[in-house]
């Protein structure tokens, strides 16, 4: 019979620490995962989010446990942890970042503040970089929101926050049905018929919904976050946060940018000196593969320590 | 309220159910394996070790896996989930993860909740890729219930399939990185290694994957199997009725249960699980009612 004795804290022989926790957002209660740096007396940290749905804690080939063990192995203070109804935590996810998941957040800086924290850089993928922006106007001591594949569009200050999603338009749709690869694809492979069948019917329903909503009459605006009209965008702007979206070139949110780099969220954007927007080669929303991982964990890594004047790694 | 009772932040309790859950750290090997327990407010005669599968699958099931062991406590059963190490938020491995370590790792967690818990009879849920570490460590766990939910049979042919998926990913997203279609022994036999959507698979450990056999890793020790089949048809799959009718054989109580839905997208990188929630309450259930009529038959015969 085993004598191996299980632990809440393990400590590191580099000093650094790292502990599982639970912590209270209202009715609920949600999991994290908290790694301290081995000079506990730091007052800087980062708090990781992911996407929500059917994302855990440590994200994608560990990616959030790479990065908070090597940002508490940089002096850091760091967490990640799971949306109310995703991963460990309890509830119900509600996938709205400006509400629920933002609240998430703020108790999860706010955890972390308990601990000495004082200036946080919220790092977000996907749609946690959406909730991050929501959390971001009422966050104390933010230093900075790292925004990875965020959602273009709903970073536009003419995007009024109503309608998150819209349907492809027909031509965009005949011209994916028209590719080259996919049309291989199609021909040779039996499961990725069922998946393109799928995905088509998943659409018709999705747009069904949405025809069927679109004799509603909206009456109530949403809550802004940060209470007042600003977008939390341009309010970041304007107060100067540093802010880094960070795109993949082949992802549909960086076409969605160069759509709109005309508009108005491109003149803030490019108006914007605190913005900074790096596009890699390839994919980043989905991180299909390891190489790009690893030049988005690097990426963060950096500006985090940039932000938080942590000195850099040679 | 809900009634949540926060134990100084290591563990939650349900108030009104009594139902504790905790997460800690297992050390292991000069690592540690991250576990959660799920414990009923009294004594267990069962316990169950969830084993979740592996890579892109694992994150797609993490809720569902969950949801599984907060319903087993319900139910009056003891169980534990894990994170294999290489995985979630346990520790890196040194060497590559292959179905030997997972089933180290198995073994780890199973002695540990088997002695902490206080259970007197130990049974699995295996997911995926779980399977055969799981048949391998179940024989020692003889009377033990398993249940297997989507299993790979063949790990040679679930390989085969992860490296169609991959192609498509790449004929469909492009990009420089992806090395031009050559298959998946070539791309391990020259790099030692190769990237399956975002997880790395290691030349020794798919050619170790590859001779085994889910049936063959069953061995003999008396075992009730319950075989499910997540899919659109109704129908039970060749492959999966192949395993029951091979388990039969060989003399195993085995049950089967077909759940209908939509096909389980979890290999393709941006399959959004719209299913997700029509999948846990329907699965979820499936299989705790299973382990709750098989654990007064175990507890039976044990005594």
């Amino acid at each position: 019979m085993t004598t191996v004795k299980e632990c809440l804290q393990l400590t590191r022989p580099d000093g650094t620490a790292e502990e599982p926790f639970w912590f209270r957002r209202g009715d609920d209660v949600l999991f994290g995962v908290y790694n301290s740096p081995a000079d506990r007396s730091s007052t800087a940290g980062i708090v990781c989010i992911h996407n929500g749905g059917y994302n855990m804690t440590a994200h994608h080939n560990q990616m959030w446990t790479r990065l908070c063990r090597q940002a508490a192995a940089d002096g850091l203070h760091a967490l990640r942890f799971d949306l109310t109804g995703t991963g460990d935590s309890t509830g119900t996810d509600v996938r709205n970042p400006y509400g629920q998941a933002a609240d998430d957040t703020l108790a999860a800086v706010e955890w972390l503040q308990a601990r000495g924290v004082e200036r946080v850089v919220l790092v977000g993928t996907c749609r946690g970089a959406m909730i991050a922006l929501g959390a971001a106007p009422r966050t104390p001591g933010l230093a900075g929101v790292f925004l990875c594949a965020p959602a273009i569009v709903k970073l536009s200050p003419d995007h009024n926050g109503l309608e998150p999603w819209q349907a492809p338009t027909v031509r965009q749709a005949i011209m994916d049905g028209l590719s080259l690869r996919v049309a291989r694809n199609l021909v040779a492979d039996g499961e990725y018929r069922r998946f393109v069948a799928m995905r088509a019917g998943a659409r018709l329903r999705r747009v069904a919904a949405s025809r069927a909503r679109s004799g509603r009459q909206v009456t109530e605006a949403s809550p802004r976050p940060g209470g007042g009209r600003m977008y939390p965008l341009q309010w970041l702007a304007q107060q100067q946060v540093p802010v880094k979206v960070y795109l993949g070139r082949q992802d549909a949110h960086y076409r969605q940018l160069e759509e709109v780099r005309s508009g108005a969220l491109g003149r803030l954007i490019d108006g914007s000196p605190s913005i900074d927007v790096e596009v890699e080669d390839g994919s980043v929303h989905r991180f299909i593969n390891i190489a790009g991982q690893e030049r988005f964990l690097s990426a963060v890594r950096q500006w985090a320590l940039s932000l938080l004047c942590v000195p850099q790694p040679a | 309220m809900t009634g949540q009772v926060l134990d100084n932040g290591a563990s939650w309790r349900d108030a009104t159910t009594g139902i504790e859950e905790r997460a800690c750290f297992l050390p292991f090997d000069g690592g540690a394996v991250m576990v959660h327990t799920h414990r009923p407010p009294s004594p267990s005669h069962l316990g169950v070790v969830i084993c979740s599968p592996t890579d892109r699958q694992h994150m797609r099931n993490y809720r569902r896996d969950a949801l599984i062991g907060r319903s087993l406590a319900r139910a009056g059963i003891a169980a534990v989930r894990f994170d294999y190490r290489g995985t979630g938020n346990s520790d890196f491995l040194q060497e590559p993860r292959s179905l030997e370590t997972m089933e180290a790792d198995v073994m780890h967690v199973a002695e540990w909740f088997e002695a902490a818990s206080g259970v007197s009879q130990l049974g699995f849920v295996a997911e995926g890729l779980s399977s055969l570490p799981v048949a391998r460590v179940s024989q020692r766990y003889p009377l033990g219930p398993v249940a297997l939910v989507e299993p790979v049979a063949s790990p040679r042919r679930f390989y085969r399939h992860l490296q169609r998926t991959r192609l498509v990913a790449e004929a469909r997203d492009g990009g420089a990185e992806w090395p031009l279609q050559r298959n998946l022994a070539a791309t391990l036999e020259v790099d030692g290694w190769a990237d399956i959507l975002g997880y790395r698979l290691d030349a020794s450990a798919y050619r170790s994957a590859v001779q085994r056999d889910l049936i063959s890793d069953f061995g003999t020790a008396e075992r009730r199997v319950l075989v499910v089949q997540l899919d659109k048809r109704d129908e039970i799959r060749e492959e999966l009725a192949e395993v029951v009718a091979r388990l039969a054989a060989l003399g195993f109580a085995t049950d089967s249960a077909v759940i209908k839905m939509e096909h389980a997208w979890w290999h393709i990188p941006d399959w959004e699980p719209d299913i997700a929630d029509e999948e846990n309450e329907r699965l979820v259930p499936a299989v705790t009612q299973w382990f709750r009529s098989v654990s007064g038959l175990a507890e039976a015969r044990s005594s």
